[in-house]
C-alpha cells in the first residue's frame, strides 16, 4: 500500500478490479497541516480517463509494471514518438497518456515508458529535470522590499512557473517533476 | 438523490474550531431540512458542550434542538446497529471515522462527503465536489471545498446571526450592556470609545494597546480564549498596566475585559456588537465577516509558516471589496505582519496596529460587501442541498 502524496504521474493504482495509471498528480496543502492529492487517472482495460481527489494520507494499493528506457525523438500531430534503447523498437503516446510529463519532456530525452502488455501507457519521469529559461521577468531593484521573492518564468518545454528573482533567461534549472516548483539554478 | 437522514461526523483537534463548524453546519442543515433526521457524532462532547450548554457532555446519545448528538467514543458495534445508517455521511475536515461506523453504518449509506476546512486559496475551487475514487464498495464519496467563491461550497451563514443583526442597531446598547454589566460598566454612548474583541493565538499585544489609546478616547477590549488572555495579561502586565479584578485589566482609558468562555451565539453577538474584530482560525473568520464589522485574521499556524499562504491568498479574496487601494496595501501588510510568529512565546506585538484602526470606516464597508456578496452567493448549506440533489 502507498499513501496517495507518495504517489507522481506515472504510477500504477489497483482501485477495485481495476488498474488506473496516474497521468496527472497535484497535491495541495490544507488547514491543520492536512493536505489533498488530485490525480488524473487512465484506467488501463477501458482507456477512459477519471479525475479523482484524496486526502494525501488515504492509501491506495500500487502496481509495478514493466519500464523501459526509452528515448523521445520527436511528436507528430497527436502523437509522441518514443524509441526503446537496447531493440530500437519505436512506439507512440499521446498527450493524454504523457499528463504532466508534457511539462518536462525534450527531445532527445531517455526515460521511463510504463508498459501494459505489450502496449505504451505512459511514462515515469526523473524526480528532477534540467530546463533552460527562455523568458523571465526582469528583478526590479525594490522587489523584495514589498514582499516580493518569487517570478514568473516560462521554460524550453513552454511550462511556466515561479523562480526567484536572481533566475535570468538563458538560465539551466532543475525542477521537481513531482509538484513542477523550482529547485536550484544548475 | 432523495434522502431523510444526514450523519455528520467530527473529532476533535485541539481548539473548539472543528466541532463549532460541525455543529452549525447540523443546526443550518436542520433549518433548511426540518424533516431530517441530522445526526452529530463527535469524539469529545465537552467543547460542544462549552458552545451550547444545552448539550451534555457525558451523554452516549442525546437529542438537543432536533439534533441527536453521539459521542463517538462509546460507540461500539451494538450501539451502531441500534442507531442504525443514515443515507448522507459527511466527514467533517478528513477525521477518521469510528470503527464501529466504518464497519456498521457507513456501507449503506447513498453519499460520502469530506467536508474540507475553509481556505481562500485558488485550487480549492478544482477539489470541490470532485469524486473519490475511495470508497468503490461504498458510497461513493465526495469532497466539498468551503470557499469564498462562487465556484467553492461557500461558508456557513447561520440564521441566528443574521437575526441578530436585524436588532441592530436599535438595541447595540442593550445588548452590549449585558456583556459590560458583569464587569460593573456600562455601554460608551461617545462613538470615540471603541469595542473590539480580540481572539487570537498567543501573542504580545503591546503595539495593539498602544494603537487603540492614540486613536480613541478610551476602548473596551473583550479579550476571549485561553491563549489570547495569557498574551494579554502578560502585555498588560509588562506595559505597567493594573487589574481591577482577575478578568478586568487597565491601562490608561483602556479596559481589558476577559469574560468567561462564551456560547456560540453569544459569541457571534460580541462580534456583531463590536466596532472591531480581531479573530482566530476558519470559523470565527466567517463570523466576523458576517458581523460586518472591521477584522483582521489570525490563521492557525502551520509547518514552514503556511499560514501565510493562507493569509495571502484571503487577502487576495478580500482586497476586490476594498475600494481604497492605499488601505487594501495596508491592511495586507498589517495581515502578514499579525502572522508571522514572533517566536514560540507571545513576543510584544510590534505590528503597526494605526492604519488599521484609522481606516475602520473603510474596512467595514468592505466587510459589508462581503459579507452581502457569500450571503447571497456562497452560502454552503445551500450549495451543499444543491450538490446533493444533483447526486444520482
Amino acid at each position: 500500500m502507498r499513501e496517495a502524496q507518495d504517489l507522481r504521474a506515472g504510477n500504477t493504482l489497483k482501485i477495485g478490479d481495476d488498474l488506473f495509471l496516474v497521468t496527472k498528480f497535484t497535491y495541495n496543502k490544507g488547514a491543520r497541516n492536512a493536505s489533498m492529492v488530485k490525480m488524473k487517472l487512465k484506467n488501463l482495460s477501458t482507456g477512459s480517463t477519471t479525475e479523482s481527489v484524496c486526502k494525501a494520507a488515504d492509501k491506495f494499493e500500487d502496481v509495478v509494471l514493466e519500464r523501459r528506457k526509452m528515448q523521445y525523438l520527436y511528436s507528430s500531430g497527436d502523437f509522441y514518438t518514443f524509441m526503446d534503447q537496447e531493440n530500437f523498437e519505436q512506439m507512440d503516446l499521446t498527450k493524454d497518456d504523457l499528463g504532466d510529463a508534457l511539462n518536462y519532456l525534450k527531445e532527445q530525452m531517455v526515460i521511463d515508458v510504463v508498459l501494459y502488455g505489450a502496449r505504451a501507457v505512459g511514462v515515469e519521469m526523473p524526480i528532477n529535470v534540467e530546463l533552460q529559461v527562455t523568458y523571465s521577468e526582469p528583478a526590479v531593484r525594490g522587489d523584495t522590499s514589498g514582499g516580493k521573492v518569487l517570478k514568473d518564468a516560462k521554460t524550453e518545454t513552454g511550462y511556466e512557473l515561479q523562480v526567484p528573482l536572481y533566475v535570468n533567461v538563458g538560465d539551466v534549472i532543475r525542477v521537481d517533476t513531482r509538484n513542477g516548483e523550482f529547485i536550484a539554478r544548475a | 438523490m432523495r434522502f431523510s437522514s444526514i450523519d455528520i461526523i467530527c473529532s476533535v483537534v485541539d481548539n473548539f474550531g472543528d466541532a463549532g463548524v460541525a455543529y452549525r453546519f447540523a443546526r443550518e442543515f436542520r433549518l433548511v431540512h426540518p424533516a431530517c433526521r441530522v445526526r452529530l457524532f463527535c469524539d469529545d462532547l465537552k467543547p460542544l458542550s462549552a458552545m451550547c450548554p444545552a448539550i451534555g457532555a457525558n451523554v452516549a446519545v442525546q437529542e438537543t434542538g432536533g439534533i441527536v448528538f453521539i459521542d463517538s467514543m462509546r460507540l461500539d458495534h451494538t450501539l451502531a446497529l441500534r442507531l442504525g445508517p443514515s443515507d448522507v455521511v459527511v466527514e467533517a475536515f478528513g477525521c477518521v471515522i469510528p470503527h464501529a461506523y466504518s464497519a456498521a453504518l457507513l456501507p449503506s449509506a447513498s453519499a460520502w462527503i469530506n467536508l474540507e476546512y475553509l481556505s481562500a486559496e485558488a485550487w480549492v475551487a478544482g477539489y470541490h465536489e470532485r469524486r473519490s475514487m475511495l470508497g468503490t464498495a461504498g458510497p461513493k464519496k465526495y469532497f466539498f471545498m468551503p470557499g469564498f467563491t462562487e465556484g467553492t461550497g461557500g461558508v456557513i451563514v447561520d440564521s441566528a446571526v443574521e437575526r441578530i443583526k436585524q436588532l441592530l442597531p436599535a438595541r447595540r446598547t442593550e445588548l452590549l450592556e449585558e456583556f459590560l454589566t458583569p464587569f460593573g460598566l456600562s455601554a460608551p454612548m461617545e462613538p470615540t470609545i471603541l469595542v473590539g474583541v480580540v481572539f487570537t493565538y498567543l501573542r504580545g499585544f503591546d503595539s495593539l494597546l498602544r494603537a487603540v489609546a492614540s486613536t480613541c478616547d478610551g476602548a473596551y477590549l473583550f479579550v476571549c480564549g485561553e491563549l489570547s488572555k495569557t498574551g494579554m495579561a502578560s502585555t498588560i502586565r509588562r506595559m505597567n498596566g493594573t487589574f481591577t479584578a482577575n478578568d478586568h485589566g487597565r491601562i490608561g482609558r483602556t479596559h481589558v475585559l476577559f469574560p468567561p468562555f462564551l456560547p456560540q451565539e453569544r459569541f457571534d453577538a460580541l462580534l456583531c456588537l463590536s466596532d472591531f474584530n480581531l479573530v482566530r482560525g476558519e470559523d470565527s473568520l466567517v463570523r466576523a465577516i458576517f458581523a460586518e464589522k472591521p477584522f483582521l485574521w489570525n490563521a492557525y499556524v502551520q509547518e514552514n509558516q503556511y499560514q501565510l499562504v493562507k493569509v495571502k491568498a484571503f487577502c487576495d479574496t478580500f482586497a476586490a471589496y476594498i475600494e481604497d487601494v492605499e488601505e487594501c496595501a495596508r491592511y495586507r501588510s498589517l495581515s502578514l505582519a499579525f502572522n508571522t510568529p514572533n517566536g514560540k512565546t507571545a513576543g510584544e506585538g510590534t505590528e503597526d496596529f494605526s492604519g488599521f484602526l484609522g481606516g475602520l470606516n473603510k474596512l467595514g464597508h468592505a466587510t459589508r460587501n462581503m459579507s452581502y456578496f457569500m450571503a447571497r452567493n456562497c452560502n454552503l448549506v445551500q450549495k451543499f442541498n444543491d450538490f446533493l440533489s444533483r447526486l444520482p
